[in-house]
């Protein structure tokens, strides 16, 4: 499971926002909006796993109305990943 | 993913979740809803003390704690989660002025960087060619008698990435203890060239500006920068203004399309190294148009130009000299020489001439990693001082620097092979008799002769002594050289198998660097120590140990004092002060020695307290004051010099040189240079004329060869590729490659292509209309793949004055690998 805070930036365009906050809304299974403020909106992401939030992340990043996405806090530790310590990459 | 666990969640993972939710929710609600950057008023954070944050969210076990983002320059602070030891959450700080609670991809896995697989946790020894398991004490006792037996021979290398005090302690041993100078840092590699430019200009080092610069500019010009993906944060900030309906024009003079130049107006290719002719048309049309700031040139500035032999002070020159060599520079004769239409440089050039506008130029790599780039440096710094874009917020010259302390610990340390910390040198008898005291080491300790700077030493270490080689034992810490070094075969490879020579490496990860050390010294990293770091702005800034090094790793603070006390254990004269003490003593509140050597008791007391209140008195002596040690603890970092109002606050300087801003500018001064190199307040406008690169393409090496970092990785990779986010996201280094010099070559995206240079060769997978895109007869390569060392190509040509390579030209053949 992967938990994820971001900040959604709306463009200036306020009907592009708005049908982009309507289709925010319906991915209410792994998307809680926050409160707007101005044109930004906080939100969680959720995702079985890392990779996945990344590409959901990309998601919201590509619907029209939407200008920009900040990540603004990764929890690491999960009881059903493995250990951070058993991180896998091989630089060599 | 165990499918059926994560369907199954039991209730504390479902009280987890919850609490993760909770956490993300307040993070990201407190940066949504924060004041804009810019808006707040000078000398308060746009959050209250009691805003709502991350770590007020949810009650937990999780104890949250502030840093530094531990990679690159633009010193954006993050909130570090700690439950049962370990890290388990990073979030953007609200409180930081500079990032405002926004991190970029590195930022927000910051905190993973600390547990790859393969941190080193034990010393090692090569043994029969192979690094095996050693104690500390045996290891301390060998780096001790290898420097014992020829002090002369010895030299440190470090880092920018190097904490202050880390690189104090370092300095202090080195000058103040051994008498050697030969002590450099990687930095060397990375701003050297801008350190020479401020001082060539104004006398003393380090931005008169700072990150505010970007949210009052109404032009931001980069030169041959690209802060899109190597200062992220800081990009977003100035692009973030045209969300909230600010108007800002960025204009990139650059020599390849980045991403950078996805958010500029106007995109300015250059060829390489004529930058120097583009800034001399723009001064040129100043003059000529009429609209140069007459009146802030006759106030406050001087004009000088190259001397015969060339020296960093060169010559001055009158105005009207000044003029007649900027003439020769019309903007035809800049198009000839940069590609650049004649148009454009009439464009930059009237819109230096308005007052009306107010304009910011940033530059990094492009311009510091350049043969030219002491030059280079001055005459942008000119062209702001000629058009009076200077002064003003939003007005600026800046440099930034790419690692998190090159201006703290290196520049403001000053840990190069001619400095002492606080702007002094070593060739002064002033100024070493002012360190002298501080350090209360004898009169003389100090050599007059600078050291090696960074090429020379490596050359030297890896050349036998028979052969003429000066260095025999070398120790790096907090860096990777046997990576970044350019032209690697010369100045890193040539000491495998050389049986005089021997290598201490102090590191958290195996690197390239590791892989030919003969003793490594397991080191604690970021949070597992206390540290310092100055980031691009001045802005000194404060950390906690908050988790504890794997295994037997240590601070690499501890590594040098014990080194020291075995050399004073050894009967080193040089590990003394004046009073026959350990130049390391330090004492408890009853005045008893504490034994900080000695791991058990380094905690004993906060020794980087202590260095740094001992540096602290350097720091007065060239307007460059830093606060007390607990001023730093309270804040998110603070803006030097900072100077205790008469009401007792410690006050921040945003501008420097600018009344009413810098306390050491009297009242009704304006502006003062008051380290000018003229004595009379006056900067310099400098005058270089354009030369030719050492190297450029012809008929067996036709392409231009490019180096630089990507966004996901810091550096070389040691610790981003560990992180498997960053990693997934971008696996291995690549060549871009325009699409028409591709279809020349045969070559499609993903083909496997040979880069040659006169010094080297790698193979590397084709990147057509990529993420960068260079212009046809140029190639560019990242150089965080430890697989594939483009430095082993690179030129290790470098400027004659601050001695820094240039990664960012040289002459290359490229062709499709053809497999037998
Ligand atoms: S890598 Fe640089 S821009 Fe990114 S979060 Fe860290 S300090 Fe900020």
């Amino acid at each position: 499971m992967s938990v994820s805070g971001i900040v959604i930036t709306l463009g200036a365009d306020e009907q592009h926002a708005e049908s982009a906050l309507k289709a925010m809304q319906k991915e209410q299974e792994w998307l809680e909006l926050g409160e707007r403020s101005g044109l930004r909106v906080p939100a969680v992401v959720e995702a079985p796993n890392d990779p996945a939030a990344e590409e959901r992340v990309r998601m919201l990043l590509q619907l029209p109305g939407v200008a920009l996405v900040d990540v603004v806090f990764v929890g690491f530790e999960d009881p059903t990943l493995a250990p951070a310590s058993e991180v896998s990459s091989d630089p060599s | 993913m165990n499918q059926q666990r994560a369907q199954q969640a039991s209730p504390f993972e479902s009280d987890r979740r919850n609490f993760l939710k909770l956490t993300a929710m307040a993070a990201a609600t407190s940066v949504a809803s924060s004041t804009a950057f810019g808006s707040s008023a000078f000398g308060e954070t746009a959050f209250g003390a009691d805003s709502t944050d991350a770590t007020e969210a949810g009650a937990s076990d999780v104890r949250w704690d502030k840093a530094p983002c531990r990679f690159c320059g633009t010193g954006c602070h993050v909130q570090v989660g700690v439950r049962e030891g370990k890290v388990v959450a990073i979030a953007g700080d609200p409180l930081a002025e500079v990032n405002k609670g926004l991190l970029c991809m590195k930022g927000y896995h910051v905190g993973l960087a600390l547990y790859g697989k393969d941190r080193l946790t034990q010393p090692l020894l090569r043994v029969d060619g192979e690094l095996q398991p050693i104690s500390w004490e045996r290891a301390i006792q060998i780096a001790a008698e290898k420097i014992h037996a020829a002090p002369e021979r010895f030299a440190f290398y470090g880092s920018g990435q190097w904490t202050i005090p880390e690189g104090y302690a370092a300095q202090k041993f080195m000058k103040g203890g051994l008498g050697n100078n030969h002590i450099d840092p990687n930095a060397r590699l990375c701003m050297a060239s801008a350190v020479t430019g401020f001082i060539a200009t104004y006398g003393v080092d380090e931005p008169a500006g700072c990150y505010d610069d970007l949210d009052q500019c109404d032009v931001l010009i980069t030169w041959g920068n690209n802060p899109a993906e190597m200062h992220p944060v800081l990009y977003s900030r100035v692009v973030d203004r045209r969300s909230r309906g600010e108007t800002v024009e960025i204009i990139d003079i650059s020599t390849r399309r980045t991403r950078t130049t996805e958010h500029a107006q106007r995109h300015l290719v250059f060829r390489p190294h004529s930058d120097l002719a583009i800034a001399n048309g723009i001064a040129h049309l100043l003059i000529a148009n009429g609209n140069y700031d007459e009146e802030f040139v006759n106030k406050h500035c001087a004009f000088r130009a190259p001397s015969d032999p060339p020296t960093l002070p060169g010559r001055p020159i009158s105005f009207d000299e000044y003029k007649g060599f900027v003439a020769e520079y019309t903007p035809e004769h800049v198009e000839k020489i940069s590609g650049v239409p004649a148009d454009e440089i009439r464009y930059l050039a009237a819109l230096f001439g308005r007052r009306d506008v107010k304009i910011t130029s940033l530059w990094c790599m492009g311009m510091n990693q350049h043969t030219q780039g002491t030059a280079i440096n001055c005459l942008v710094h000119g062209i702001h001082l000629l058009s009076g874009h200077f002064g003003r917020a939003g007005d600026a010259p800046t440099s930034l620097t790419g690692q998190p302390s090159a201006c703290g610990t290196v520049r403001e340390v000053g840990t190069l092979a001619h400095a002492l910390p606080g702007g002094r040198v070593v060739m002064n008898s002033e100024h070493r008799a002012q360190s002298e005291q501080i350090w209360n080491v004898p009169a003389g300790r100090i050599s007059p002769m600078p050291g090696f700077h960074t090429v020379a030493m490596w050359d030297s270490f890896c050349t036998p002594l028979a052969d003429g080689g000066k260095l025999d034992t070398l120790w790096v810490q907090v860096t990777n050289p046997g990576q970044t070094l350019p032209n690697l075969h010369k100045l890193f490879n040539r000491k495998e198998g050389l049986e005089d020579k021997f290598l201490i490496v102090s590191e958290v990860y195996p690197t390239a660097t590791t892989a030919l050390a003969d003793l490594v010294f397991p080191s604690a990293m970021w949070v597992e120590k206390n540290g310092m770091f100055g980031n691009s702005e001045r802005r000194t800034q404060q950390w906690f140990k908050q988790v504890e090094p794997p295994g037997d790793a240590r601070d690499d603070v501890w590594q040098t004092i014990a080194v020291a006390h075995r050399l004073h254990e050894l009967g080193v004269p040089g590990m003394k002060d004046k009073d026959g003490r350990f130049l390391f003593r330090e004492e408890d509140s009853g005045g008893k020695e504490v034994p900080i050597w000695e791991w058990e008791h380094y905690y004993d007391l906060n020794v980087d307290e202590r260095l740094f209140e001992e540096y602290r008195k350097f720091t007065r002596l060239k307007h460059k004051d830093l606060a007390p040690y607990s001023e730093y603890v309270k804040t998110r970092g603070l803006r030097w010099p900072v100077v205790q109002s008469d009401a007792g606050e410690w006050r921040e300087t945003r501008f420097r040189f600018v009344e009413e801003q810098d306390p050491y500018v009297a009242k009704g001064k304006g502006i003062d240079f008051y380290h000018s190199p003229t004595h009379d307040g006056r900067a310099q406008v400098w005058f270089s004329p354009y030369v030719d690169p050492p190297e450029s393409p012809d008929e067996a090496y036709p392409f231009w060869l490019c180096t630089g970092r990507v966004i996901e990785h810091w550096h070389t990779g040691t610790m981003t590729r560990r992180i498997p986010q960053l990693d997934r996201a971008m696996p291995r280094a690549y060549v871009e490659l325009h699409r028409a010099d591709a279809e020349a070559l045969g070559v499609t995206s993903g083909d496997v292509v040979v880069i040659e240079s006169r010094r080297g060769r790698i193979e590397l997978p084709a990147w057509i209309d990529g993420r960068g895109q260079p212009p046809r007869g140029s190639v560019f390569v990242p150089f965080f793949d430890e697989s594939k060392l483009i430095n082993e190509v690179t030129l290790d040509a470098y400027d004659p004055f601050s001695k820094q390579p240039d990664y960012k030209k040289c002459a290359v053949s490229v062709r499709k690998l053809v497999k037998p």
